[in-house]
């Protein structure tokens, strides 16, 4: 008999010994300023960050929960601390081409600084004008102008009007034009009268009405040229006004950009369009006069009066619309788009319903988290990214061309047709990290041929440590700084041991810390409540195994009813006596993020075949392809050990009794062998037993996950029926590694209750498991006679005889019918 | 302020001109304030029915700057025409107000029949350049008759005002006191000083006038800002009232009387509305 012996107690577990640790709480605990347990992903960000050539973009890749957010967050700030504030990104009103605002960069902080100025220059401007042309000077010479033009045309009609009394002649006005009449009296000849005149009269009559007539159609299309004349030299001389006045206000805000070269060039641009659109100005007060006879610019006494006005409409375009500023920034901006839909990432622009027309304007346009990363960092998460129409590629373009273009998305698909804007594209030099899952990593990576040439670093996230006494001592400070951060009550010694042991049972590895900072962080929040709850002012260790507890409690329905059934034999375990061709297998249920062990019934038969295993939960198509891949190197084993000289000649067809929901893994395979073994040798095994583990063609057992559950789950079967202390578990040997064991079964092992077996040959399992030794082959290959290896072959011999008797028989039957 | 002095009755003469349909938006709003009913005016011109019906008068247009003869009939229509537009903007004026109104259309000599017309109104008003040529600055006849011919209030106009800020022009006359009633009526709220010029020939003189002012204001509880006019020339009295105010310019016709063409080129000077007082 090969000697295995159970495991000791303290193999079950790792213990974290609060006695090592110098502080009392973690309020004596400073926060950790470094990142911990990530330098592969660090260095490859601090690269990302340092290249600077195009496209070392970076993706972030990790599971959920690693904290890769905050890390990133945390190097990037950083980072950008030291490195220069990016200029402030503005639009203004493109004078040259309306519908194509043009964006003006300004030194960061003067943009603001600059649109405040404008306002100011625009209220200044206003009332100068409103001075200027209210002036005696500005109003003589313009009376002048108009006295000019009315001389003329009064001129020309006294005249007229002259010459008509001269001739007797009346002008009289229709309702579209003008007619000379004869007057007698003050009042028109009646017709009759004029009938009686004589013929020489009238014809003299005639003929000067004829020439009033002529005389007032050549003034008639004189007055529109002097009209236009007039006009002109109006406008000139509103132009001159104009120039005067705000030409020296322009001067004094240009000299103080004049290391602003953009601005100088607005500033001309603002100017000139002031002096050719000088009317805009007095466009409201215009309106306000209620269509009062045109004065030119000049506004009314009235209007001069008036308090502070509605924004005038016309006015807006000497606006600056400051989509960006820094004038509170220090370094570079780090900016985290929650929700990058394509508007949020690359901006958009708004318009506004008037009069059910849409309407725009440069300064409705509005920023992206592009615009506002520019020139620094921006995160964006890859799913989030994804979900949103047009957003990835929206992204892309701008990381290609390196430049941000506004184009909104109705107008690039024809779905409206409204008047939008082209705004200038605004040059962009970000780094974009993306965070996401490694599965979404290599998805888009093998999908989107564009990705690589954009995302050339990839920062791996672990979400796990090496769990040793330096490593302990960070995680201690790791733990301490997030309590400080989510203002949680201090942990003592005993409360930060506890959650650096449950870390490790979350990973299922003595060996290794989780840091998954979500769960950790869940954890410590929860035995926060806990303590609370217990009215402790500080968390100890049984706070967290209450948190642990009773997060185990809200999840575990499903497991205690399942446990339940097993209890009423409804689910038949058997967890005493033996049976031939039966054991106890244990699996693994995953519902989420809670996982639990339960035993399953396997059994097996034999019989006279072609040396075939039929797994009969994959002929009904109820078992994954591990799992028959499990079931064939049984086959295999079976085959190499025992049937080397002659066929071997049975089958075999396994099952998991009551099994409704699918099997999947080949963590049974040592389970089924050794049932397929009790079943071929026809000795019983011992129900006492549960066993967990994979095997390989040559019998040896390998490791399997969840070894942890698969324990509890069969212990507390066993404990519901009263522990009888011949009950125990056989595990892999390599899964020893793992154990992190509840306490209540550590207790039970203490005292001889329960046992736990580590395996690490089939030979060595079906001893335990029957009690009869496996039995090692001699030279000629023949084993002791009563071991389990020797009943196999004895009995393998025997159905491959039978076979071959058969065989005999049925060729002997053949012929005689052919002889017949 | 006695019932002589009361304005219930306000005539607006119309005859599509932009300078009457100024004129209408005032009465409107005088009549809103002063709670006084509405009449439009309109006059068919005899003298332009007849002058049509002689054969060899031509039409010159104003915008296709040809002559063309223009036919007795078509000239009514047209006439219609506008009479129907003026009623439209007398309907919407009033009715956007509240007011009672109605219009009317005559046919006849313009001056006669305003003239007719105004004596049961307490008010005319009407626009300065009527019939004249276009651009022109001269008054129109018909203003020149009614200013002549009318005894009460006329109001010339040549754009819409505000009734508010009244300029009376003092000089002691009957008609002068009277004006000064009527300026009660364009006091908005009856608050602020009104604004007088005094037109006197010595200082002695104006120091009375003042005195007359302050004491005809008092029972009202107003006050009024005096000015002094150095001299009644149209020029002079144009250029202060505009400096003054934009509101009407209450003229006290008395002193006028047998100088109407100075009267007239008052008129014609000044850039706010003129209401004569007789």
């Amino acid at each position: 008999m090969m000697n295995v012996n159970a495991l000791e107690p303290e193999k079950l577990y790792r213990g974290c010994n609060p006695e090592q640790f110098s502080f009392e709480t973690t309020d004596d605990l400073e926060n950790v300023a470094e990142i911990i347990g990530q330098p592969r992903a660090v260095a490859a960000i601090q690269f990302g960050m340092e290249m600077e050539q195009e496209g070392y973009n970076v993706f972030a890749l990790g599971q959920p929960g690693t904290g890769k957010y905050a890390m990133i967050r945390e190097l990037l700030r950083r980072r950008a601390s030291e490195e220069d504030v990016p200029p402030d990104i503005c639009y203004v009103y493109n004078f040259d081409e309306g519908h194509k605002p043009a964006r003006l960069l300004a030194p960061s902080g003067r943009g603001k600084n600059l649109s405040r100025e404008m306002e100011t220059l625009v209220e200044e401007v206003r009332n100068a004008l409103r001075a200027a042309f209210e002036s005696e000077e500005y109003q003589n010479r313009r009376q002048s102008i108009t006295q000019e033009f009315q001389e003329k045309q009064q001129e020309a009609f006294e005249t007229l009007q002259k010459k008509g009394e001269e001739y007797n002649l009346s002008p009289l006005r229709t309702p579209q034009g003008l007619v000379f009449a004869p007057v007698k009296e003050g009042e028109v000849l009646p017709p009759d009268e004029f009938k009686k005149l004589p013929d020489e009269e009238r014809r003299e009559i005639e003929k000067r009405a004829e020439e009033l007539q002529q005389e007032a159609q050549k003034i008639f299309q004189k007055v529109p040229q002097w009209e236009r004349d007039l006009r002109e030299k109006r406008r000139e001389l509103n132009k001159e006004v104009t120039r005067f006045t705000v030409g020296p206000m322009i001067d004094e805000l240009k000299k103080k950009y004049d290391d602003v070269e953009p601005v100088q060039k607005y500033l001309e641009a603002v100017e000139k369009d002031i002096v050719e659109n000088v009317r805009n100005f007095f466009l409201q007060e215009k309106a306000r006069q209620e269509g009062g006879e045109q004065q030119g610019p000049a506004p009314s006494p009235q209007a001069t009066g008036a308090g502070p006005e509605a924004e005038n409409p016309a006015l807006r375009r000497y606006k600056v619309n400051v989509l960006v500023e820094h004038s509170k920034s220090e370094g570079a901006p780090v900016v985290f788009e929650e929700n990058p839909t394509y508007q949020n990432l690359v901006g958009r622009v708004e318009h506004l319903a008037h009069m059910g027309a849409l309407i725009t304007d440069f300064n409705m346009i509005r920023p992206g988290a592009l615009h506002q990363a520019n020139g620094g960092y921006l995160i964006v998460d890859l799913l989030k990214i994804l979900q949103q129409p047009f957003a990835w590629e929206g992204l892309k373009r701008a990381l290609k061309t390196r430049e941000i273009k506004i184009e909104s998305l109705g107008q690039m698909y024809s779905y409206i047709s409204t008047v939008s804007l082209e705004p200038e594209a605004v040059p962009l030099n970000v780094k974009v990290i993306l965070m996401g899952s490694p599965m979404f990593y290599y998805m888009v990576r093998h999908y989107d041929p564009e990705f690589a040439d954009l995302f050339k670093v990839a920062a791996d996230f672990d979400f796990r440590m090496d769990r040793n006494t330096e490593n302990e001592q960070d995680y201690v400070r790791l733990i301490a700084t997030i309590v400080h951060k989510e203002k949680l009550k201090p942990f003592d010694r005993s409360g930060v041991a506890r959650v650096i042991e449950h870390s490790s049972r979350m990973l299922e590895d003595k060996e290794k810390l989780s840091i998954l900072m979500r769960s950790v962080a869940d954890l410590l929040r929860e035995s926060d409540f806990w303590a609370g709850k217990n009215g402790d002012a500080v968390v100890n260790a049984r706070a967290v195994q209450k948190a642990i507890d009773a997060k185990f409690y809200r999840s575990d329905r499903i497991r205690e009813a399942m446990h339940e059934q097993i209890q009423r034999d409804i689910v038949l375990i058997d967890t005493e006596g033996e049976q031939v061709a039966q054991i106890n297998g244990l699996s693994v249920m995953q519902l989420g993020e809670f996982a639990f062990g339960k035993p399953n019934k396997i059994t097996a038969r034999v019989h006279l075949g072609k040396g075939n295993v039929v797994d009969i939960e994959r002929e009904v198509a109820m078992g994954g392809p591990i799992h028959s891949k499990g079931v064939l190197i049984l086959a295999g084993f079976l085959n190499g050990r025992y049937a080397v000289d002659r066929p071997l000649s049975l089958s075999a067809s396994l099952v998991f009794e009551q099994s409704y929901g699918g099997v999947e893994g080949d963590s049974a395979s040592s389970a089924e062998l050794y049932s397929l073994l009790s079943a071929i040798s026809e000795v019983p095994i011992k129900q006492s037993f549960a066993v967990t583990g994979s095997v390989n063609q040559h019998g040896r057992v390998q490791a399997i996950g969840g070894v942890n559950e698969k324990i509890e789950g069969f212990y507390d079967v066993c404990k519901a029926r009263g522990l009888t202390g011949e009950q125990g578990v056989l595990i892999p040997a390599s899964n020893v590694a793992h154990l992190m064991l509840r306490h209540d079964i550590i207790d039970a092992v203490k005292e001889g209750r329960f046992s736990i077996f580590p395996v690490e040959t089939i030979d060595q399992g079906i001893e335990i498991l029957t009690g009869v030794e496996a039995g090692e082959p001699d030279e000629a290959g023949r084993y002791p006679e009563g071991a389990i290896n020797a009943k196999v072959l004895a009995r393998l011999e025997e159905m491959a005889e039978k076979r071959i008797e058969f065989g005999r028989k049925m060729q002997m039957e053949a012929e005689k019918k052919e002889d017949e | 302020m006695t019932d002589q002095h009361t304005i219930r009755r306000i005539l607006v003469a119309l005859d599509a001109s932009p300078a009457s349909l100024e004129g209408l938006k005032t009465a409107a709003e005088l009549a809103e304030r002063l709670n006084a009913e509405l009449t439009g005016l309109f006059v068919e011109d005899i003298e332009l029915l007849r002058a049509v019906e002689l054969p060899f008068v031509t039409e010159i247009g104003y915008l296709s700057m040809i002559g063309r003869r223009l036919e007795p009939s078509r000239l009514e229509q047209q006439l219609r025409g506008q009479a129907e537009q003026i009623r439209r903007a007398l309907a919407a004026a009033a009715d956007r107000r509240g007011l009672s109104w109605d219009f009317r259309t005559i046919r006849g000599p313009v001056a006669r029949e305003l003239i007719s017309a105004g004596t049961e109104a307490d008010l005319i008003i009407m626009g300065r350049s009527g019939r004249s040529f276009r651009g022109s600055r001269r008054v129109g006849s018909s203003v020149r008759a009614v200013i002549a011919q009318r005894r009460g209030l006329t109001m010339i106009l040549h754009r819409c005002c505000e009734p508010d800020q009244p300029v009376v022009v003092y000089d002691g006359t009957d008609t002068a006191r009277k004006a000064l009633k009527v300026s009660l009526h364009f006091m908005v709220d009856r608050e602020g000083p009104v604004s007088v010029f005094l037109l006197a020939d010595s200082k002695a003189e104006a120091q009375a006038f003042r005195e007359a002012v302050t004491e005809q204001l008092e029972p009202h509880g107003l006050t009024a800002r005096f000015r002094p006019l150095i001299s009644s020339n149209p020029m002079v009295v144009a250029h202060f009232v505009g400096m003054e105010s934009t509101g009407p310019l209450l003229l006290p016709a008395e002193k006028w009387s047998g100088r109407e063409e100075e009267l007239l080129e008052l008129v014609k000077e000044v850039t706010n509305p003129v209401l004569v007082v007789k």
